[in-house]
C-alpha cells in the first residue's frame, strides 16, 4: 500500500507542472515565449532535482539506521550523487540544443532526460516509504 | 503515508501554489513567473553544493 501511495505520491508530482499550464496560458513576452512544453519540462525538471535534494537530505539525517534496516537506500542514494549531475547537465545541455532549435527530436530529447530522473525520483519515494528502523 | 512524504508534499505543492492560483485567477503565468522559473533552473545546479549530495564511504 505504502508503495502504491509513494507512486501515486511521484505521478502527481509529475502532473503538477502540466496541470499548472494545461488549462492556462504563458505570456508572449515571456522567456518562454508561449511554449508550454518547454515551461511544463523545467517545472518538472525543477521539481524533480528538488524531490531528490529532499531525499538525499532524508537520507542523510538517517544514514545510520538505514545501513542497517535498508542497506540499499544509502547505496541507492550514493548512486543518485554520482548520477543526478550528470543527468542535470545533460538536460541542460539538451535544453540549450531545443531553446537553439525547437525541433520535436530535441523536445524528445529533453524529456527523455527528465523522464529518466523523474523514475529516479519514483524509485526514491518508494524508498521513503520504508520504515527507517 | 510517511511523515517525510508529506512534507515533501507540502514542499512542492507551496512551491506550485502561486502557479495555481493564478491560473485560476487570471489563466495565464506572467513574464515574472516565467522568468522566475526559467532562472531557477539555470541556476538548479548549486543544490549539487549542498551537504546531501556528498558520497558516503562507509556503504
Amino acid at each position: 500500500m505504502k508503495t502504491f501511495q509513494a507512486i501515486a505520491f511521484v505521478l502527481l508530482l509529475g502532473l503538477l507542472p502540466f496541470l499548472v499550464v494545461a488549462c492556462g496560458t504563458l505570456d508572449k513576452g515571456g522567456v518562454y515565449q508561449g511554449d508550454k512544453a518547454l515551461y511544463a519540462t523545467d517545472a518538472t525538471l525543477k521539481t524533480t532535482v528538488e524531490g531528490i535534494d529532499a531525499f538525499l537530505k532524508w537520507e542523510v539525517a538517517n544514514h545510520e539506521a538505514l545501513k542497517t534496516s535498508n542497506p540499499e537506500i544509502p547505496k541507492f542514494a550514493n548512486q543518485l550523487r554520482d548520477d543526478v549531475p550528470q543527468w542535470f547537465q545533460s538536460a541542460k545541455a539538451m535544453r540549450a540544443a531545443y531553446l537553439a532549435n525547437p525541433t520535436p527530436e530535441n523536445a524528445a530529447n529533453v524529456q527523455n532526460i527528465v523522464n529518466l530522473m523523474n523514475a529516479a525520483l519514483a524509485q526514491a519515494a518508494v524508498y521513503l516509504s520504508k520504515p527507517t528502523t | 503515508m510517511s511523515p517525510q512524504l508529506i512534507i515533501l508534499l507540502l514542499q512542492e505543492i507551496s512551491q506550485l501554489a502561486p502557479g495555481l492560483i493564478l491560473q485560476f485567477q487570471k489563466g495565464n503565468v506572467s513574464e515574472e513567473q516565467q522568468k522566475a522559473l526559467f532562472d531557477a533552473v539555470e541556476n538548479l545546479s548549486n543544490i549539487f553544493n549542498g551537504p546531501e549530495w556528498k558520497k558516503s564511504t562507509d556503504v
